[in-house]
């Protein structure tokens, strides 16, 4: 149905509210461009450049940048951004329009995920429900719980009761953890069954390293094929696992997009390296889940030599002058990628950095780290920047937003590798 | 309120091997299974044969050709065949396929010959 175009600044307050923040770093020009009628939604300009038309109505697009590329799953989300808010251009002008705009990253999420068997209203549905319990207790604990959907149940298992009708009941709030045990729905949102994952999971080889919160690696590991698993956790996050694999998250009030390969890809490395890479963005992903805030970097190749320029002697492991470096060197001894996921996020969670060497032997950690002085941000983004110069230092901030810096641009500015939940 | 109970004339529907794929009127989809035949947002509905033991179907609506279908196991030739859903929860139906010469059928098509909605699309259907 024709709609009366808004204004170029009303089409730019969308995308910058609604769109830039699922994808970290990234920078949309306040300039609209003029485009033809026939051009299309979304188009690659160049490395880190899309044009976004975003109303079929109007002929003009809006241009978003980011230093890193834009990966096609994300070309993907920003479609299906476009085709969320074409359905609700219908009721520009509207007093309800501004809301139904800020269900458009929800739409995305809820689409992304979604299998075709799946009734169309039950992700959407799901994740309503759990954006209101975030809000709520039960006898005084804040709510956790997670919702898997699978599209091909035991059919004989699946029960007469429905999502909508369960969650009615105050007890359906306790019906699984939110870390171990899932509420497992059929496609048209009927209860299949209540599964304890903590069995399962010990029967099975772990990749170690798998892009998920260690935390949630039995629901994620659940999430197999076109399985989806949902959580609401008790800092009113939701998450949203697919593929064994942490897909979105809804942080702080935002969607935020979790493509792992093309992150792990800017953390550079060789071959060799990448298994250190994967387990320290495994270790980001930990530590950022857990809310404790942490700082890491890696050094690459021969400044593993130089860290002593930004860390003091008493927190390097292989000088083991303090009680506290000879008892982490003792508990340590092992390189990066092969210490447990849950001992890596406590290391990680002490005050003070952990610094590695390219093949993850781990030189300092708890390290205290010399920063210059009229830093821009807090004293772990100031040590990040610093441990920059090494190769890539990557900063946990508390409330979970992960900034990698890399050694290139200046030390002041180095340029960000990697942005998420920012 | 919505209606709980619907009796269908089954039709060759699609053909050619495809008469399980039941495509009600639209009228049926809104006031019986509460779906609006313009919405982009289709249901999966949970369908139970109630005539022989069996397991649940897990059915999505899709759309054909600007109408709706929903797949119905037993809803297979032959013809005559009359279509029985009750509706037992959220998305969720029981249903009967009666054929001649069971006394349901005669039942159900006494129904449709002397109180049906619609008889000049050629299909006729009551909801109840």
């Amino acid at each position: 149905m024709p709609h009366s175009p808004l204004t170029p600044t009303e089409y730019y307050e969308i995308l910058r509210s609604n769109l830039a923040p699922m994808f970290a770093g990234a920078d949309l020009e306040t300039s609209s461009i003029p485009c033809e009628p026939t051009a299309r939604m979304v188009t690659e300009e160049g490395t880190g450049v899309v044009l976004i038309r975003p109303d079929k109505e109007w002929r003009g697009c809006f241009r978003i940048k980011r230093k890193t590329p834009f990966e096609p799953v994300d070309i993907e989300i920003i479609n299906q951004f476009v085709r969320a808010l074409g359905q609700k251009l219908v009721a520009v002008g509207e007093p309800f329009f501004d809301y139904l705009v800020e269900m458009c990253p929800q739409d995305v999420v809820a689409w992304s995920a979604q299998h075709r068997s799946m009734d169309d209203a039950l992700l959407p549905g799901i994740i309503a429900f759990m954006q209101k319990w975030a809000s709520q207790t039960y006898e005084g604990a804040r709510i956790s719980v997670s919702i898997g959907i699978d599209p091909s149940p035991v059919a004989s298992h699946i029960s007469s009761t429905h999502l909508s009708e369960l969650i009615q009941h105050d007890y359906a709030k306790v019906l699984s953890n939110g870390i171990d045990t899932l509420l497992v729905l059929s496609p048209s949102g009927h209860v299949v069954e209540h599964l304890s994952l903590t069995r399962r999971i010990g029967g099975r080889v772990r990749n170690m390293d798998s892009y998920s919160p260690n935390r949630y690696r039995p629901l994620a590991e659940w999430a197999t094929r076109s399985r989806v698993a949902l959580v609401l956790n008790r800092h009113g996050e939701i998450l949203l696992f697919k593929r064994e694999q942490l897909q979105f998250a809804f942080r702080r009030g935002k969607w935020c997009h979790f493509p792992h390969d093309a992150v792990i890809d800017r953390m550079g490395g060789s071959k060799n390296e990448k298994k250190v890479m994967r387990a320290v963005y495994a270790s980001c992903l930990d530590i950022s889940f857990a809310r404790t805030g942490g700082c890491i970097a890696v050094a690459n190749g021969n400044r593993a030599a130089n860290v002593s320029a930004y860390v003091g002697g008493d927190d390097l492991l292989s000088e083991s002058r303090t009680e506290k470096s000879l008892l982490l060197r003792h508990l340590l001894g092992k390189s990066f990628q092969d210490i447990p996921r849950p001992i890596r996020e406590e290391i990680g969670a002490l005050d003070g950095a952990v610094v590695l060497d390219n093949l993850g032997v781990i030189i300092a950690a708890g390290a205290i780290v010399t920063v210059s002085g009229g830093s821009d941000g807090g004293g772990r983004r100031a040590a990040a920047k610093a441990l920059s110069r090494l190769g890539l230092a990557i900063k946990v901030s508390a409330d979970g937003a992960i900034t990698a810096f890399s050694d290139r641009g200046t030390k002041d500015n180095p340029e960000i590798a990697f942005e998420l939940c920012v | 309120m919505q209606a709980r109970e619907l009796i269908m004339d089954l039709t060759n529907e699609q053909g050619g091997g495809r008469e399980s794929q039941v495509q009600p009127p639209s009228e049926v989809w809104e006031q019986f299974f509460g779906v609006r035949v313009s919405a982009d947002v289709r249901p999966t509905f949970r369908l139970e044969n109630k005539k022989v033991a069996s397991d649940p179907e897990q059915r999505k609506v899709v759309k054909h050709h600007h109408n709706l279908t929903i797949e119905i196991g037993d809803a297979r030739l032959p013809r005559p065949a009359i279509l029985r859903m009750r509706r037992t929860g959220h998305n969720a139906f029981d249903y009967w396929v009666y054929r001649p010469p069971s006394r349901e059928y005669g039942h159900c098509r006494w129904i449709l010959e002397n109180l049906a909605e619609d008889v000049a699309t050629g299909r006729r259907w009551i909801v109840i």
